[in-house]
């Protein structure tokens, strides 16, 4: 995470809302892991996913796994950008590296989550796509970022 | 904890360096075991790594990617004490770092958090961070707030450091408010805290020679220095030398003493080049004013030129930085710095200014303004903000600053009263310069040759080739030519005013097409009129003697002005005021600001 953009929100903050912390920490375990901490997602939960080129959708919990474990195997690294709470649950803003076949793969996110006590009931994710080393090479030589 | 052994290791090494006072090293070994924990998914390690990063991070300095790690680890951690031990560290590097507005949410969610769980401790550290994070010049009442608050939390607890918080926060509140009781009461408070730990000690002697030198007494502060260096080497702080330079510097600046002023203020430079600090930077510039080096002030004021004061953050560092370019504008007579350091400060006028954790005290804004008035020509203004600056001083007992202020003499004092100034030459190829008992021996200038010339005729045109021959018979030639003949002239006049005429017809028309166009064409045409005609438009000629000598008047004059500006900044103004320079030059003194030459 940038410093520029690391403080521009808080984490949830308490008080007039409710508090997402504990579904924001068991989101990026799982993100990290691909378990599924208890409690994390509604039975139920539903799951959009945008690329770039392309779009899924999953309506179980069990199926958001697959599609997860589909595309980014585990285990990885999230960097946290920014959270913010919403109406119903928060926004995560954050980048995410891991190793599969001899590459070190990079992609950024945004996932809107909508809760029901502290279970997310709802995904909606935005994903870059997954970079490959020869990608991320090619963007740092062509594009000098404000706030890497 | 359970920790890993490598874990365990860096943590102890790390400890133990911060304890040592090696806070780089500490930093580097707390950040090597953030990455281990990370690697190891031990949330707890990791956070003790980074709020131990934290807790070595210099006020003041970049903070790097600190405030991302401790970001990192805040969005994993749901437990309140930790949350609220990450939040409030987080906001005081958000402060520490002059970004006071990014720490406001974690400050408020640290104290949130804190509450909830009830430790006294734990609430006044999170109190501590919510009073870092609103400490600018406009939060005074909640800052106010806020230390009462740490004051009653601070009460209930027999922790040292907690306690030390609490009055460090009731003393800068004090200060701020120019409470003289109650800045006596937390003096003492600080104090007695000093006999039971080395950190205070040092907060008590550092504050008490700051209490001190407010009151006009530099009969302690050496004792003072060299108390809070013994305290700071025993309780190894990490940005201690910071606050000892400061000390050392500022109580030269009251005893006199240049040298050691000089070398503060050259170490606060370095200091602010290094680390892009704004507001050491400014004190830099203070103190080299203190110190008799106008010609290095005058470097660093040129710096805050264009935007740089509007756009400096309304943080802790706010007000300590305008009050310290304004004196140091003042000294220099860069009016330009003034205007924009006195807009900005007049809203705060009658504002105490504190170096952050009240180290130092800068004077009171009613002071600088006042004689920031007097030098943009609004004496009303600088008498009535001069009248309550000496008040306030006096109120306080500050007497080297009433003393300072009431002998700075606004310009109206002066008129009516003629001075005697030198400019003249002196053995040794130097020239004596400057108010008579007070006249400064400089290395020769051709400027100054001329500048002598000029003030020995006041009113009297001169020819600046005759300035520059001096008697010594100069070959007069002719020029090569204006640089555009008559005729190309007239037509470019006749053009523009053409183009005027298109201008106040396509505004009439709203026609933004044909502006943009006939703008384009009228500023090229007056671009190159400006190259070609000097003033009040004449055909400027270039090549000629005349043209030549013109131009070297005109450099050598500015350059001995400046030289004169560097030693008697009044003088140089009145320099700048009264000589013309041209083809023919001339001295036109202001008559309410009478000299009496000493020119042989």
């Amino acid at each position: 995470m940038s410093t520029e953009t690391s403080a521009l929100v808080s984490t949830a903050p308490v008080g007039a809302r409710p508090d997402t912390t504990a579904a924001v920490a068991r989101l990026i375990r799982f993100l990290e892991t691909g378990s599924v901490p208890d409690g994390l997602f509604a039975p139920d939960v539903f799951s959009d996913l945008s690329l770039p080129q392309w779009r899924l959708q999953a309506a179980t919990a069990e199926e958001i796994v697959a599609i997860r474990a589909a595309s980014h195997p585990f285990p990885g690294q999230v960097r946290v950008e920014r959270v913010e709470q919403t109406e119903h649950g928060f926004t995560i803003e954050f980048e995410e590296r891991w190793h599969h076949e001899r590459q070190q793969w990079y992609c950024r996110e945004m996932i809107r989550a909508d809760l029901v006590g502290d279970s997310i009931v709802e995904l909606s994710i935005y994903c870059t796509g997954d970079w490959d080393e020869a990608k991320q090479r090619e963007h740092a030589e062509a594009v000098r970022l404000l706030r890497p | 904890m359970t920790y890993s052994s490598t874990v365990r290791d860096l943590l102890d090494r790390a400890g133990a360096a911060r304890a040592a006072g090696r806070g780089g090293t500490a930093a580097r070994l707390y950040d090597e075991a953030a990455a281990h924990c990370r690697g190891e998914d031990d949330l707890e390690g990791w956070t003790e790594s980074v709020l131990g990063a934290a807790s070595v991070y210099v006020f003041g300095s970049e903070p790097g990617k600190l405030p991302a790690q401790l970001y990192d680890v805040l969005a994993r951690t749901t437990d309140d004490t930790a949350r609220a031990r990450l939040a409030a560290a987080l906001a005081r590097c958000w402060a520490y770092a002059g970004q006071p507005a990014r720490g406001v949410r974690f400050a408020d969610e640290a104290v949130e958090r804190a509450q909830r769980i009830g430790t006294p401790e734990l609430v006044a550290d999170c109190l501590d961070a919510a009073l870092a994070a609103h400490w600018g010049p406009d939060e005074l009442d909640v800052r106010r707030s806020l230390a009462t608050r740490l004051d009653d939390v601070a009460a209930h607890v027999l922790d040292p450091d907690t306690r030390l918080q609490a009055h460090l926060w009731g003393l800068q509140v004090a200060c701020e408010a120019l409470d003289l009781q109650a800045m006596h009461r937390q003096m003492r408070a600080l104090e007695l805290l000093g006999e039971e730990s080395a950190r205070a000690l040092f907060f008590a002697a550092s504050r008490r020679m700051m209490l001190d030198l407010l009151r006009g007494r530099t009969d302690t502060s050496a004792q003072l220095t060299s108390m809070a260096a013994v305290a700071a080497e025993q309780a190894s702080l990490a940005d201690a030398w910071m606050v000892l330079k400061a000390m050392e510097a500022y109580a030269a600046v009251q005893s006199g003493d240049t040298g050691t002023c000089a070398a503060g203020a050259a170490a606060c430079e370095a200091f602010a080049l290094a680390e892009g600090a704004t507001a050491v930077c400014s004190e830099a510039a203070f103190l080299w004013v203190c110190s008799g080096r106008l010609d290095r002030a005058r470097s660093l004021v040129h710096t805050f030129h264009g935007r740089v004061l509007d756009e400096l953050p309304r943080d802790v560092n706010w007000l300590l930085t305008l009050q310290c370019v304004l004196e140091a504008a003042l000294a220099v007579a860069d009016v330009e710095v003034v205007e924009a350091a006195a807009r900005l400060l007049t809203p705060y006028s009658g504002r105490a200014v504190f170096n952050a954790g009240a180290v130092m005290f800068h004077g009171v804004t009613d002071d600088t303004l006042s004689r920031a008035a007097a030098l943009l020509g609004d004496p009303d203004q600088a008498d009535r903000l001069r009248a309550r600056a000496l008040a306030t001083y006096e109120r306080l007992g500050a007497r080297w600053w009433r003393d300072r202020l009431a002998s700075s003499r606004p310009p109206d004092d002066v008129s009516g009263e003629r001075r005697r100034v030198h400019l003249h030459p002196a053995p040794g190829d130097l020239w004596l310069v400057g108010p008579d008992q007070a006249a400064v021996p400089l290395r020769a200038l051709r400027g100054f040759g001329y500048l002598r010339e000029l003030v020995r005729r006041p009113g009297q045109p001169v020819g600046a080739l005759d300035l520059v021959g001096a008697g010594t018979g100069v070959a007069v030639q002719p020029g090569l030519g204006e640089v555009l003949d008559r005729r190309a002239l007239a037509a470019y006049r006749q053009r523009l005013r053409d183009l005027d005429d298109e201008l106040t017809e396509a505004e009439g028309w709203s026609d933004a097409g044909r502006l943009q166009a006939v703008r384009t064409e009228r500023d090229a045409l007056l671009s190159e009129l400006g190259r070609a005609t000097g003033l009040g438009g004449r055909a400027r000629t270039t090549g000629s003697s005349e043209e030549r000598a013109r131009v070297a008047v005109k450099k050598a004059i500015s350059a001995a002005i400046d030289r004169v500006a560097s030693i008697d900044a009044p003088l140089a103004r009145h320099l700048r005021s009264g000589i013309h320079t041209g083809l023919t030059c001339s001295y036109q003194p202001d008559p309410a600001d009478s000299v009496d030459w000493v020119l042989d």
